[in-house]
């Protein structure tokens, strides 16, 4: 299937094993990054842009806030969505992040089916669920 | 773990069907004992058999209530089914706001409420999507059989597996205020709704106003066929003749219940009356 690449931006190596896992199964293919400026580079570098980004907020180098501004900057990276996936559960920060153009946010920890139910609100995951 | 007996299961399944039309499946042994583990340690050092035999007891009124809010299912999510928001921004609501213009209001029904996720997501659809339903006099009543599913609802607080479950960050971030580590509905949402205990198969209170809408969401299933259509027959009277109502998902009528499809040909579940 097309379409159904995420990029995994977290600076933790067991949570983006976490994550790609579930997306896997949910029949993602998967890219992963450490920090922001890594996931710029792995879509300047890339020749399909992902369908959607899981965006850890806490980050060196480049944390997910930058990089969701560095995004939304530019207009061919418009088709992405972005998922910010967050142990900061602060109202303030999920303000500050839609603003910047994020699309969800989830927070840390979460269960596989909010995962699920969260890419079906953002329009990617039809599951017909009971 | 202390196992069902075929009997004690037997008075447990007349149990719950007596007071709340309950149908439990012969297979679901293992829900039971999971389900009842709790309630068996505080009052029959751990025996469910007893604990089942005490709670169908006459004197037992209170323990029995709490055995049966046990066994109910109360699974439910925000914004659950994409035909909720559907069928209230694209035709109810539309249609309503123009048939009710001349007296300005509106009555929402949440008959098997839960915890409140349901009919919070209905407030929330109508302020952020009709503002100008504020100066119309809105009804919301959310109701169910169990006590403890209606306190939570009336708090409307909630851990963050079911803020996680449905929620738009929007609605979380302009809804909600953060308490500790769960997260509260605003008193302006929660004043908004009246909170009530209602048993769809027992009595219902005779102030209960008719409705424009309905939501009658993921209950009827776990119902026998007859005291489904005895529920759908009483919804039909307290629902006005061109309101709607509302089913789960996975959820059909038959016809005899007096509602047809909203949308023609649809297989949404989504009705209004004949
Ligand atoms: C699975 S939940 C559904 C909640 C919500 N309507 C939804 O669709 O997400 C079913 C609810 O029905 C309630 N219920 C079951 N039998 C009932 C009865 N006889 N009268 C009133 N409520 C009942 C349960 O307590 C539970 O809260």
């Amino acid at each position: 299937m097309a379409n159904t690449h995420a990029l995994v931006i977290d600076d933790s190596r067991a949570m983006r094993l976490i994550l790609s896992d579930l997306l896997q199964q949910l029949g993602y293919e998967i890219s992963e990054a450490g920090d922001g400026q890594e996931a710029m580079a792995r879509l300047e570098g890339g020749d399909t842009l992902p369908t959607l980004a899981l965006v850890d907020w806490n980050m060196p180098v480049m944390n997910g806030l930058e990089f969701i501004r560095a995004v939304r900057q530019q207009p061919c990276y418009n088709g992405m969505k972005l998922l910010v996936v967050t142990s900061e559960a602060e109202v303030s920060q999920m303000v500050e992040a839609l603003t910047a153009g994020a699309d969800e946010y989830l927070m840390k920890p979460f269960s596989s089916e909010a995962l699920a139910c969260k890419l079906e609100m953002m329009g990617l995951q039809r599951t017909e669920r009971a | 773990m202390s196992c069902i007996s075929e009997n004690s299961y037997l008075t447990l399944c007349a149990l719950l069907s007596d007071q709340i039309a309950l149908s439990l499946p012969a297979d679901k042994v293992y829900l039971a004992e999971a389900r009842l583990q709790n309630l068996a340690s505080q009052h029959t050092r751990g025996d469910i058999n007893a604990l089942i035999e005490k709670a169908s007891t006459v004197a037992e009124d209170a323990l029995r209530t709490e055995l049966v809010e046990a066994m109910a299912i109360n699974e439910t999510y925000f914004f659950r089914d994409p035909i909720l928001s559907e069928s209230f921004l694209d035709t109810m609501i539309p249609t309503l706001l123009d048939k009710r213009r001349a007296d300005k209001t509106l009555r929402i029904w949440s008959a098997a409420c839960s915890t409140g996720q349901e009919i919070y997501s209905v407030a929330m659809l109508l302020d952020q999507h009709f503002p100008q339903l504020r100066n119309w006099q809105v009804t919301l009543i959310a109701s169910d059989f169990s006590q403890s599913a209606l306190s939570k609802a009336k708090q409307g607080c909630y851990g963050l597996n079911e803020m996680n479950r449905g929620l738009p960050a929007r609605n979380m971030a302009l809804y909600f205020e953060q308490q500790g580590l769960d997260w509260q509905i605003k008193t302006e949402i929660r004043e908004r709704i009246r909170f009530e205990k209602i048993n769809l198969i027992r009595e219902w209170p005779e102030e209960l106003p008719l409705f424009d809408i309905v939501l009658l969401r993921n209950v009827l299933l776990y119902f026998s066929m007859d005291d489904r259509l005895r529920v759908l027959r009483r919804v039909r009277e307290q629902t006005v003749s061109d309101g709607y109502l509302l089913l789960g998902a996975t959820e059909s009528l038959e016809k005899s219940a007096g509602f047809i499809p909203a949308i023609p040909r649809s297989h949404r579940p989504f009705f209004q009356p004949v």
